[in-house]
């Protein structure tokens, strides 16, 4: 989850994710360098009590400095579309769950074990012994190294459904049934909140993940059918 | 054992859910190609109006029409099916299943590429 004065992404619990801190890695060291570079030229020449007489009608220094910035954004956009189409590529899952977002909470539909529903609630702040504003009182639960595919929608307006440290986030459109696929890397918990705007109590409808290992995965279905 | 032919019969009990669990059996709709898009909306729909249409034009024993409706229960939210359920029930519902069967009825005596015009 993320914490105070957090600049750079959560820690990746999802294949997906990393590569989206592969492809930040990337694009980063490549902006250092352009910056470290332009910035050296910039005040060298700045500071320079002479003038650069190479500099005026220079036809080789026109070329490479068009030519440069286009080899840069080849460099960068390669790799991003590429993980563009990585994130949307759907590969066939055991478990599809549907999750709809309500003003103001979520609601989760498992309808391969005898429709097993239930909503989500943010646990009131004075009562819960968890993160204030991120934990909900019933957790969505994943089985981990597993692919899942959540298909995401709503009942009233535009919210949006997102797990940062799994690197997902899809809307909640009324009439759209938007899938997202989430592979879960390490049992815990993770936490999301809704990321579009969707009215007064916007900021109080979290999302919290629960990713177990199979065998703890069932005996979680098993006493959510009980009850 | 006769065949369960009502959907109630057909229903999984807990016990059976709790028993397919143990044996690691889950059942997902899976991938369609006819639908490669993110918005999902339309599968649901499609598998939604094709149980119901295979029931009409098949009757209700027909095996294979419990396939569309597995698939359109695992991807379809509850308050769509319920929504259409009752629109179905008033007679609302924004699909014409009788003018299928008209059509398949009257396809069949006027197929320009039949049997009947092979042999003339």
């Amino acid at each position: 989850m993320a914490s105070w004065e957090q600049l750079n992404f959560q820690n990746s619990f999802s294949p997906l994710m990393e590569q989206f801190i592969f492809l930040h890695d990337h694009i980063m060291s490549i902006l250092t360098l352009i910056m470290l570079i332009v910035g050296y030229s910039l005040s060298k020449l700045c500071l320079s009590k002479f003038n650069v007489t190479k500099q005026s009608e220079n036809h080789e220094l026109e070329i490479l400095w068009t030519f440069l910035p286009g080899v840069f954004l080849i460099i960068i956009a390669f790799p991003s579309l590429r993980l563009l189409y990585l994130s949307e590529e759907s590969e066939k899952s055991p478990l599809n769950i549907k999750t709809m977002g309500h003003q103001w909470y979520w609601s989760y539909e498992y309808s391969d074990f005898k429709d097993l529903e239930f909503d989500a609630f943010m646990s009131p702040v004075e009562k819960t012994t968890s993160f204030r504003l991120l934990e909900t009182d019933n957790h969505t639960c994943i089985p981990t190294n597993t692919p899942i595919q959540m298909f995401v929608s709503s009942t009233d307006v535009l919210h949006s459904w997102t797990i940062p440290a799994m690197g997902v986030k899809a809307d909640s459109t009324p009439g759209r049934l938007n899938i997202i696929n989430i592979i879960a890397m390490k049992p815990g918990l993770f936490y999301g909140q809704c990321s579009e705007i969707c009215g007064t109590n916007h900021s109080f409808m979290p999302i919290t993940l629960d990713t177990r290992p199979i065998f703890f995965f069932k005996e979680w279905v098993k006493t959510m059918i009980n009850s | 054992m006769p065949e369960p032919t009502s959907i109630e019969e057909r229903e999984e009990s807990l016990e059976a859910v709790k028993a397919r669990l143990e044996r690691n059996e889950f059942f997902s709709a899976g991938l369609d190609p006819r639908f490669p898009n993110q918005n999902q909306a339309k599968r649901c729909w499609v598998n939604y109006v094709d149980y119901h249409r295979c029931r009409k034009q098949k009757g209700d024993e027909y095996e294979p029409c419990y396939f569309f409706r597995k698939v359109y229960r695992n991807i379809c939210p509850h308050a769509w099916v319920s929504k259409w359920d009752e629109q179905l029930d008033a007679g609302t519902f924004p699909y014409d299943f009788n003018k299928d069967l008209q059509n398949k009825q009257g396809g069949q005596g006027h197929d320009p590429h039949g049997d009947s015009h092979g042999k003339h």
